[in-house]
């Protein structure tokens, strides 16, 4: 039974503090904490290079892995993920848009804000492109809704390259950094806009739990047992395009986390969303600091987008899960 | 046994529909504390009415009479299990029925009153269709519980459908517990045979109108048993439930 688990938290946590403590010493140049008194090139790859990429991966790992875990509450569909459903593709586009006008001229604090500002319009835009093409008549379509993102990912992705080869600027280089994530470019100001919205987020959604448990009966018999179903749709997709895309005006686009985490979690722990967003934002920190860790020692001291490695993971697993969803909807027969 | 708390009244209610009217100038007062049955042939307007007095639907015109004391939210007001459910996350079926706001154990008191508790902790989608139904039944049984007897009501659509006759016992005498309680009652129901020995008292639909209310013996006359289902048959009451006796279709041999 699902309540003899126990809420995982713990375990989590530990996981992630285990994780985190790793992306700092290991690496192309590993270090030893004991020794990083008596080593002078220590302190400043710990603190320039280290420190501010792993809570950068924390960050962006719990914000996706959140999202996800949101997204797939709410379209009550196992499949949904920020980058499949197009929104990261969307936040990449805007981000892009701003970047080619010249925003990255602007030093780069000052930059940020305008480049988060248009990647949450550019996702916002997505979201509600794809909530409107994937409606079969009342109802959200699992593979209308899928189909819609596959759409708004290829054109953002177009739409990414385009601007990058217009603006000259690095233009391949740039392109692959937007369409398989990074998180090399981390400095101290890059996990800042996270790290100001993630608390509240955490704490706003910590009595979430029944009600999105209770959301999974359907519109209609949810709002019986009295919840408020279009306030908690609205406030959970803007929460989810608001991560997505300070995650994507960061660190590009990092896609299939927000898929594993979640299902993960589910198999973990069980169907209940009482600790969901939680578990997911610390999985989902865990995950990303692990797999930048591997990014970054695979072909050390050469380094892989980060993206294309949670990419290569991911594909097969959503490939699984797609095919056991539909192995199941044709059982349902109706 | 005195009932607290109001019944329920509608009052010239209309409901639209794409050709005809779903409900046509209904008038009739539901009391409390009654194993009401809604019977009607299909496309009567049943769960069209069902949906009017659970609150998902506003009437296009006439009103409900809730009565002075009814509690604010509809929640407070009514459970409701609809003709369908969506329901596809893979809860196990006690955690389905804790839903309703019920701890697990709670739960499964529930499925034990309706003789299904060894699928508590069976995954919902694994289970049959008829086992789903009695799920969500006993999830609006809890939350009918949940609420108060001299305010609550509690609406049934169809849960009958697909059940062998003994969960279908189950759930009718689930059902009259709570009218016995004085809750609110009202089933839904196309099992006239089973149905109609538990009723206490039936409202007929007939195209969207209230054609009669009453004991299942004034209601279901031979000649409308006849004309609405197209069967030979009369109800005999009897104290205690009484019985309906069927005698082939009409104009078969």
């Amino acid at each position: 039974m699902a309540q003899a688990r126990g809420s995982g938290l713990r375990a989590l946590g530990l996981a992630f503090l285990f994780a985190f403590g790793a992306a700092l010493v290991l690496g192309p140049v590993p270090l030893r904490p004991w020794a990083l008194a008596e080593d002078p090139a220590a302190w400043p790859i710990l603190w320039e290079l280290r420190l501010p990429r792993a809570l950068l991966a924390a960050l962006v790992g719990a914000a996706l892995a959140l999202a996800g875990a949101l997204l797939q509450a709410l379209l009550r569909n196992p499949l949904a993920d920020p980058a499949l459903l197009g929104v990261s593709g969307g936040a990449a586009l805007g981000a892009a848009t701003v970047l080619s006008l010249g925003a990255g001229a602007l030093v780069s604090s000052l930059a940020l804000v305008p480049v988060a500002g248009a990647a949450f319009l550019g996702a916002l835009f997505a979201v509600a492109l794809v909530l409107r093409l994937g409606r079969r008549g009342a109802q959200l379509d699992l593979s209308g809704v899928l189909l819609a993102g596959v759409a708004i990912n290829t054109l953002c992705g177009a739409g990414v390259g385009l601007l990058m080869m217009l603006s000259g600027d690095g233009g391949l280089r740039s392109i692959t950094f937007w369409l398989f994530g990074s998180l090399a470019q981390a400095h101290w100001l890059s996990p800042l806009p996270l790290l100001i919205t993630l608390p509240p987020v955490l704490l706003l959604t910590r009595s979430w739990g029944q009600a999105l448990d209770q959301y999974q009966l359907g519109d209609r018999e949810a709002a019986h047992h009295g919840l408020a179903v279009g306030h908690l749709q609205r406030q959970g997709l803007l929460i989810a395009t608001l991560l997505t895309a300070l995650a994507v005006a960061v660190a590009g686009i990092i896609g299939f986390l927000g898929l594993m985490v979640p299902q993960g979690l589910v198999r973990a722990f069980g169907p209940s969303h009482r600790h969901r967003l939680p578990q997911a934002a610390l999985a989902g920190a865990t995950l990303l600091l692990l797999a930048d860790l591997l990014a970054r020692l695979l072909l050390a001291p050469a380094e892989l987008p980060v993206g294309m490695l949670t990419a290569l993971l991911g594909g097969p697993f959503f490939l699984w899960l797609l095919r056991r969803q539909l192995n199941r909807g044709s059982e349902d027969g109706a | 046994m005195t009932l607290k708390g109001a019944a329920l009244t509608l009052h010239g209610v209309s409901l639209a529909g794409p050709r005809e009217p779903r409900l046509k100038d209904l008038s009739v007062t539901l009391p409390r504390g009654q194993r009401l049955l809604l019977a009607g042939p299909n496309g009567a307007g049943k769960s069209s009415l069902l949906d009017v007095l659970s609150g998902d639907v506003a009437p296009n015109e006439g009103n409900l009479l809730w009565g002075p004391e009814a509690p604010e939210r509809w929640a407070d007001r009514r459970a409701y299990l609809p003709q369908r459910n969506a329901l596809a996350h893979p809860f196990s079926a006690a955690e389905v029925v804790a839903l309703a706001g019920v701890s697990t154990e709670a739960a499964q008191h529930y499925l034990e009153e309706l003789g299904i508790e060894a699928w508590g902790s069976q995954p919902y989608p694994t289970l049959s269709g008829g086992l789903r139904r009695l799920v969500h039944c006993a999830r609006v049984l809890a939350q009918l519980d949940r609420l108060a007897p001299e305010h609550g009501w509690g609406f049934f659509d169809e849960p009958l459908a697909n059940l062998d006759w003994r969960f279908a016992g189950r759930v009718l005498t689930a059902l009259g517990r709570r009218a016995d309680a004085g809750y609110g009652l009202l089933l839904a129901a196309h099992e006239l045979n089973l149905a109609l020995p538990w009723a206490e008292q039936v409202l007929l639909l007939k195209a969207g109108q209230g054609e009669a209310f009453g004991t299942p013996e004034t209601v279901l006359t031979p000649e409308r048993l006849a004309t609405h289902w197209g069967v030979r048959g009369r109800f005999e009451a009897k104290p205690g439930g009484g019985r309906l006796v069927l005698d082939g279709f009409v104009g078969a041999p």
